[in-house]
């Protein structure tokens, strides 16, 4: 009887715990791939590493109903995974980080998804080209679910660090970008002095 | 400075920002294929079937492990039961002639004390002799010489004879008594030889 009982105990457990697994997806999957496509900018590596997540979750994972917060335990297991892809993948590719593919959101003019291409494209590469840690600090301060609190936690460090450091990134995409505005318009106001080569 | 350039330069850096604030939204919005929950609770459904069934396959492996090791044991067991049975048999059981012996023999006859100290220093280890030779002689070689035959009823009221003080003179002195009467001739006459004559003989046969 005793057996019996601790049996169908576990069991309810066991069943808790899974649709306990079961709802942290629904809610956190989102989520999740957008930590993940910040690092990996690539929309397959980003689905693979929320699918990464969640079997960790199941397989080492602690018990969910043990987790206080569980987006943001999930946040930093996501950060962790995709970082650990993405330097991997710059391992194989031989050092190099390649850029992701261009994002653009689909129901626009095709004017307006050309203009979006590019500002993407541009936006990609001037903040590939910042350093790490400010590059972390700025990506995960532009994903809207986050708070700077739990972006803090998930870098390891303070919450004045994280607003230093987005400040800090911000300033510098600004530079860059008037001296790119400024480098067009000079290109495009300078007289054509004989044939392109 | 020109007030003009200061407002374009203004503008300018407004421009720049609200770009930038624009393309930094749009960096973070993205979203994911349609169906991305049902593909991951699908993945992890799969995985929970394959742990579960991993399980069992560990408890399968673990019961035919005890199984074997239990057959083992008890192989191993019988085989050295099979290996020393008269061992066993004499531990468990008195032999018929352990009984035999029991029922002839009388009780303890005092030994002299010169017979025993003669046994005793007889028993005694040499001092250059290892103990190990002695033990090696002490226990009996029961597998070159399986069953030891105990003493028969002669032989046991021979050796108690011989224990006695008087019985071994005795004894000797009966034996030596009997060799010489054997080898004792009582009367024995050797006449001398006789040669008849030969001439003698010739006439009497002419």
């Amino acid at each position: 009887m005793v057996g019996e009982a601790l049996n169908l105990r576990q069991k309810a457990l066991a069943q808790n715990e899974e649709d306990l697994l079961d709802t942290a997806v629904r809610e956190h999957a989102r989520l999740v791939y957008r930590i993940a496509y910040s690092v990996l900018r690539n929309p397959s590596d980003a689905e693979d590493a929320t699918q990464e997540v969640f079997l960790r979750v199941l397989r080492y994972g602690k018990k969910m109903s043990g987790i206080d917060d569980q987006k943001a335990w999930l946040a930093r297991i996501a950060w962790r995974v995709a970082v650990d892809r993405r330097k991997s993948m710059a391992k194989l590719a031989g050092g190099t980080e390649e850029a992701g593919e261009t994002l653009v959101a689909p129901g626009h003019g095709a004017d307006r998804v050309l203009l979006e291409q590019e500002r993407s494209a541009t936006l990609e590469r001037l903040i590939s080209a910042l350093p790490g840690p400010l590059r972390d600090a700025l990506v995960l301060s532009t994903l809207e679910e986050i708070a700077p609190r739990e972006v803090a936690v998930m870098l390891g460090i303070s919450e004045a660090a994280v607003r230093s450091r987005s400040f800090r990134a911000r300033e510098i995409l600004r530079d860059r970008l008037v001296a790119l505005a400024e480098s067009r318009t000079e290109s495009k106001t300078e007289p054509r002095t004989g044939p392109r080569t | 400075m020109d007030p003009t350039n200061t407002n374009t330069n203004k503008n300018k850096d407004r421009d720049v920002e609200q770009w930038l604030d624009s393309a930094l939204s749009q960096y973070g919005n993205v979203e994911p294929r349609t169906g991305l929950d049902s593909r991951v609770l699908a993945n992890l459904q799969a995985e929970r079937n394959r742990l579960a069934s991993r399980q069992r396959w560990w408890w399968a492996v673990g019961a035919v492990a005890a199984a074997v090791a239990i057959a083992a044991v008890v192989g191993i067991g019988e085989n050295s039961r099979r290996r020393n049975p008269e061992r066993v048999a004499e531990t468990s059981m008195p032999t018929h002639h352990e009984e035999a012996r029991r029922s002839i023999e009388p009780a303890p006859v005092p030994v002299p004390q010169a017979a025993r100290s003669a046994k005793e220093v007889a028993q005694q280890r040499p001092a250059n002799q290892p103990s190990h030779e002695l033990a090696v002689a002490a226990t009996p070689k029961l597998d070159q010489f399986p069953s030891r035959r105990s003493l028969s009823a002669e032989e046991l009221l021979l050796v108690r004879r011989l224990n006695e003080p008087s019985g071994k003179e005795a004894l000797l002195g009966a034996g030596a008594t009997r060799a010489e009467g054997d080898l004792s001739i009582d009367s024995l006459e050797i006449r001398p030889l006789q040669i008849p004559d030969i001439e003698s003989s010739e006439s009497k046969t002419n």
